[in-house]
């Protein structure tokens, strides 16, 4: 890097054009972000040395590179390359290109394709090797200017490396890796796009130059680029639900109306919005993997959906958390309550993945009230390909899994703010939490649509005849479908107009889960005992290596959760015909020491939490949140500052740029001269000074005095002429004037 | 009229296809990169973690884009050019743009890709256009391409200067290494040019001695060598003093080839398929003859046969011809049905006039066509042919004929 005037006898009469500049060697500046590049794509898959080896091994081919292309440089400066140069090069670059996209299949897909690993991760992480591969590439062949095409393979690996899992799906991880991108991205074009578009015949050192006039301006609109992507970053997450909300609904309704058997569901996780939903999951791809289980004992059910409104063979969830003010009045309403981390994460796992995971509590009203009984983790590994949900067993207290702050939902579901892409463990309690249902969710948890009311009610009456508990009523229903009805796949379609939970009450046709599970909450309802209906896995297979569980899509399934208001809980409930409710059973031996865990972890919240937070948000401070800190601090300082330095900049010009550049100019010579001793004096004049440049100390007597001589008598022409200039500069105005 | 161009400039601004082929234009490899990964990121729907990339490319591609748009700079263009340019010829013209406005230009390129990194408020900015017009008349210089790129080559605003300036394109001067017929007439022309210059040998005077400051015509070999002292031989004033050009701009019309539409839609310079050939290249012709002329060291007057300001051009021997080169760069066609009938007299009259003036008329006419009496000597120069005129003003001898007989001189 170096500074300098730029020529001051320049044929420019651009007043502008005699700024400083800095000139930094593009190949510098392009090397260092492949290199970040590089070091994000091998921190996120852990393969930082092969990257960084890739990365020296560019370095050797652009070295060699130059050598060679030096054979082919005439003395007018310009390569030329013959015919056969360029084959070769064009042959060579294609050979290098095809091999590197074999060699990274090899090293990071073939050899790992199994039942149990995710072909999308797979595919993501030979993308981002691949992309990292390509850029070294290009850039040993043009590392100076560098390839328009390494722009978007910059891209697609950063974007395949954060699908990866390379950053949260957090709101300050976004953010910083949109901001970090917006600063590479813009140097990079900088580079590429300048010299592509250089003029042939013009003078082309291969360096990015920084003019002192132009980077200002450079800065204060990139400083306005990067306000605006935090903004729209901040912007798109509080939309992004209801935007999303809106698409699936409207997918949702496309699809339901096409009336097609198409499994258009099936890639995903299972949701269970509308009837027939986790048929469709089960039957599309029934050995497909979706959730892997590490775990002591069977983990069985999983919750991923809770509905508690039911219409038209839709299911919905309307409960919502409220915000009320001292009368009583509610003053907002809103979806997920926002939970804080309770401490880094202590359950290592068993599966390695990345390391900066926290704890969550999942207690819906701060902290519970009874204690609960900790049976054991569980520790998830979800399909990133298939959706963002997270299943955990009902009962669990806490969660440890990758993210800043998570979303929780009045149902207990953790929607928001885990990067699912990484395993999340679930800490799980032997009897569900407390909760007091406010008169408006009790009315909406028994809650039934009128048009269905009057025939769901009658039979409900029939079965529950004489049963006065809500408990008993409860027994009586399970009772009543498990004994009455078979189970099937192959479910009856009701007549044009018919509810399917109505014509299946009343033709007792064998059905799957989701009408039994669906009559049951309605009929709970009828009864006046508040019930939702969840969907989720079974987790209950274990692997041919029996280490861990899997839940495959035939494993989808729903059920019913009852409210005992004696208990105040909710509990699950399996009706469908030949299966029974399970979930992670005690085991002695562990649950005394977590226990005792959970113990000592609840009483060191309660004495140390301000100070075990901030040391846990010290601990896990990623280099995401650095960036993020660093952006959020420097932005509008950075932007004001700039404003104001612009406009006191244009108010000392006045409208003589010309006047500004010389001076600039001038100072800087005198830096550079002070630097080699030679101060020049307020009371001196330019050619006064250039005067005392010129006159001998003596004799030279070694070709290092003689430079020395020759570097003074050229600092003194400059002077000379920027006296000149200078002189110029007052007579022109004059003359203006004059005339 | 006024009214009707500004409701089509407001529809054109309107035009939705216009904005989207400026949009297209205004892409560079870094935009269609945002563009692409931006359609990539909105997965962010479907829950994919893109959501900061999604906003990076958002903002970089629609901040980009604004500031690009409204940082081109006001732009004044100054073009130092010649007066004229014979028609398909290279002219470099300097042109100097100056910044008008109150914020700077940053990352220009100007025409061909010259760089301009930075052009202050105030400041300006020289560079070089190559211009080439390949058709005769008056036309303003092409407009200034001056492209901005800043921030960061994200985007590029393409905007044309007009610089307001005229420039003659006179016709295409000819080469006889291919043209059998103009190195026929140049030979004749510079025969000429040297009888004005040098003196005919038949109004030789006399001889006499050699004195410092004499203008030497003509060596006398045979009296130096007898006499041991240079001599000059001297001659009386020549016959013909200059040479009249007339260009006779009456030619019937021709019929263009049909063009498609959007040929319409070039500007008038380059729209070559509407040129009257026999015409162009009887002007090439006489603007060649003219240069031969002048250099050879003979004055030449012009006159065209149908010009409503009866005005007659002349070039002193070794002068600059401009005036004579731009008068024919201006001429139009004129039909001969509607010719003036006074102007042939003129014609006529100023032809019987010209006394001892050598006369070379240009048409696109052959002789026999035209009904003027010409004075005899007279060479009559079509697109084909070399006619010199005998005793009889009408009857004419073809000494040329698409240049398969030599001339006799």
């Amino acid at each position: 890097m170096e500074t300098s005037p730029s020529n001051s006898t320049s044929k420019s009469v651009n007043p502008g054009q005699q700024g400083t500049m800095v000139r930094v060697d593009n190949r510098f500046v392009l090397g260092a972000l492949i290199f970040a590049l590089a070091w994000f794509v091998g921190f996120t898959f852990r393969t930082q040395s092969i990257c960084t080896l890739g990365f020296l091994l560019a370095i050797l081919g652009g070295m060699i590179g130059d050598k060679w292309r030096r054979r082919y440089v005439t003395s007018a400066g310009v390569v030329q390359r013959g015919i056969w140069g360029v084959l070769w090069r064009g042959m060579s670059m294609l050979v290098l290109i095809i091999g590197s996209l074999w060699v990274v299949f090899m090293w990071r897909m073939a050899h790992q394709v199994s039942e149990s690993a995710s072909l999308l991760l797979l595919t993501v992480d030979m993308i981002a090797h691949y992309g990292i591969a390509v850029l070294c590439i290009l850039w040993s062949i043009w590392p100076q200017r560098g390839h328009v095409l390494m722009l978007l393979v910059a891209l697609i690996v950063i974007v395949m490396t954060v699908a990866g899992g390379g950053v949260s799906t957090s709101l300050t991880a976004q953010t910083a890796v949109g901001l970090a991108t917006v600063v590479g991205f813009v140097f990079a074009a900088q580079i590429i796009l300048a010299r592509q578009r250089h003029h042939v015949g013009s003078f082309d050192d291969g360096r990015l130059y920084f003019r002192s006039e132009v980077w200002p301006y450079a800065l204060l609109i990139l400083s306005v680029v990067l306000i605006g992507a935090s903004t729209l970053v901040q912007v798109t997450d509080s939309l992004l639900p209801s935007v999303q909300a809106e698409v699936f609904a409207q997918l949702k309704d496309r699809f339901e109306t096409a009336d097609s058997s198409v499994p258009v569901s099936s890639g995903g996780y299972v949701s269970g919005s509308y009837l027939g939903n986790v048929q469709q999951i089960m039957l599309s791809d029934p050995n497909g993997l979706a959730l892997r289980g590490y775990c002591a004992g069977v983990p069985g059910y999983l919750r991923g959906n809770v509905f508690d409104d039911y219409s038209q063979r839709n299911w919905k969830t309307r409960r919502r958390w409220l915000e009320t003010d001292n009368n009583g009045q509610v003053r907002n309403l809103y979806r997920v309550k926002s939970s804080r981390p309770l401490s880094v994460a202590r359950v290592p796992l068993k599966k390695p993945a990345n390391r900066s995971r926290s704890r969550f509590s999942l207690s819906l009203w701060g902290a519970d009230d009874v204690p609960r009984k900790f049976v054991g983790s569980v520790e998830i590994h979800g399909e990133p390909g298939k959706g963002t949900i997270i299943f955990l067993p009902a009962t669990t207290m806490w969660m440890e899994a990758r993210a800043d702050t998570i979303g929780i939902t009045s149902h207990g579901l953790v929607e928001r703010g885990v990067d699912s892409s990484q395993p999340w463990v679930a800490g799980v309690a032997i009897s569900p939490q407390r909760e007091r249902l406010t008169a408006g969710e009790l009315s909406l948890l028994t809650s039934v649509d009128p048009i269905l009311a009057d025939e769901i009610e009658k039979v409900a009456d029939v079965v529950c005849r004489g049963a006065d508990s809500p408990t008993a009523k409860v027994r009586r229903i399970a009772d009543y479908f498990q004994k009455n009805y078979r189970y099937t796949l192959a479910t009856e379609s009701p007549p044009q107009g018919v509810d399917p939970i109505v014509h299946f009450l009343k033709t007792q046709h064998p059905a799957h889960c989701e009408l039994f599970a669906s009559a049951v909450a309605l009929m709970l309802r009828t009864q006046g005992v508040p019930s939702r209906y969840v969907t989720g896995y079974v987790m209950d297979e274990l692997s041919d290596s029996e280490d861990y569980y899997l839940a495959r899509n035939r494993d989808a399934h729903a059920w019913v959760e009852y409210y005992d208001d004696q208990q105040q809980t909710w509990v699950s409930l399996e009706s469908t015909p030949g299966r029974e409710y399970q979930t992670l059973e005690i085991d002695n031996g562990t649950a005394q020491t977590t226990l005792a865990d959970q113990r000592a972890l609840e009483l060191e919240s309660a004495t140390l939490g301000w100070l075990r937070r901030l040391w846990g948000s010290i601990v896990s401070l990623r280099v995401t949140d650095a960036l993020s800190i660093v952006f959020r601090i420097l932005q509008m300082p950075l932007l004001i500052g700039l404003v104001l330095w612009l406009w006191w900049r244009k108010r000392q010009i006045g409208g003589d740029a010309e006047a500004v550049a010389l001076a600039a100019a001038r100072r800087t010579m005198d830096r550079r001269m002070r630097r080699r001793g030679w101060n020049r004096r307020p009371s001196e004049t330019l050619h006064q000074f250039a005067d005392r440049l010129e006159q001998p100390a003596g004799k030279p007597d070694s070709e290092k005095e003689r430079q020395k001589l020759a570097e003074r008598a050229a600092a003194a022409q400059w002077y000379r002429v920027h006296a000149v200039e200078l002189f110029r500069k007052s007579v022109a105005p004059a003359n203006t004037a004059d005339a | 009229m006024k009214r009707r161009n500004a409701l089509i400039g407001l529809l054109q601004t309107l035009n939705p296809i216009r904005w989207a082929l400026a949009f297209r234009r205004s892409l560079t490899g870094a935009s269609v990169t945002l563009l692409l990964m931006g359609i990539v990121s909105l997965n962010i729907v479907w829950g994919y973690p893109w959501l900061g990339m999604f906003a990076a490319c958002v903002s970089l591609f629609v901040i980009g884009w604004i500031v690009n748009f409204l940082s081109m700079p006001a732009i004044h263009v100054s073009v130092s050019a010649p007066r004229w340019v014979a028609a398909g010829t290279f002219l470099p013209v300097s042109i100097r743009l100056s910044n008008h406005g109150r914020l700077p230009g940053m990352d220009l390129r100007v025409e061909t890709g010259l760089p301009c990194d930075w052009l202050a408020p105030g400041g300006e900015f020289p560079a070089v256009k190559e211009v080439q017009l390949a058709k005769r008349g008056i036309w303003p210089i092409p407009p200034i391409v001056v492209e901005s790129y800043f921030p960061f080559y994200l985007f590029r605003t393409r905007r044309e200067f007009d610089s307001n300036t005229l420039i003659a394109v006179t016709p295409a001067t000819l080469s006889s290494d291919h043209d059998e017929l103009w190195r026929m007439l140049q030979t004749t022309l510079k025969g000429i040019a040297a009888r004005i210059a040098q003196g005919d040998q038949v109004h030789y005077i006399g001889s006499r001695e050699y004195r410092e400051g004499i203008s030497v015509r003509r060596w006398d070999f045979s009296s130096w060598a007898r006499l041991g002292r240079p001599i000059l031989r001297e001659f009386s004033t020549p016959a013909a003093r200059s040479v009249c050009i007339w260009v006779d701009n009456a030619c019937v019309d021709f019929q263009p080839p049909r063009r498609p539409f959007y040929r319409g839609l070039l500007p008038p310079w380059r729209r070559l398929d509407e040129v009257h050939k026999p015409l162009e290249r009887v002007l090439s012709l006489a603007a060649s003859s003219i240069e031969t002329l002048v250099r050879g060291g003979s004055a030449v007057t012009l006159s065209i046969t149908h010009d409503p300001s009866h005005r007659s051009l002349r070039c002193e021997a070794g002068g600059d011809p401009s005036e004579l080169f731009i008068a024919l760069a201006s001429i139009a066609r004129v039909d001969p049905m509607t010719a003036s009938k006074q102007q042939v007299a003129r014609w006529s009259q100023e032809l019987h006039n010209s006394g001892n003036e050598a006369v070379i008329v240009y048409s696109c006419r052959p002789r026999d066509e035209v009904v003027v009496t010409l004075p005899p000597g007279l060479r009559w120069v079509t697109d084909r042919e070399v006619v010199t005129v005998e005793q009889d003003a009408i009857a004419a001898r073809t000494i040329i004929d698409q240049g398969s007989k030599v001339e006799s001189v």
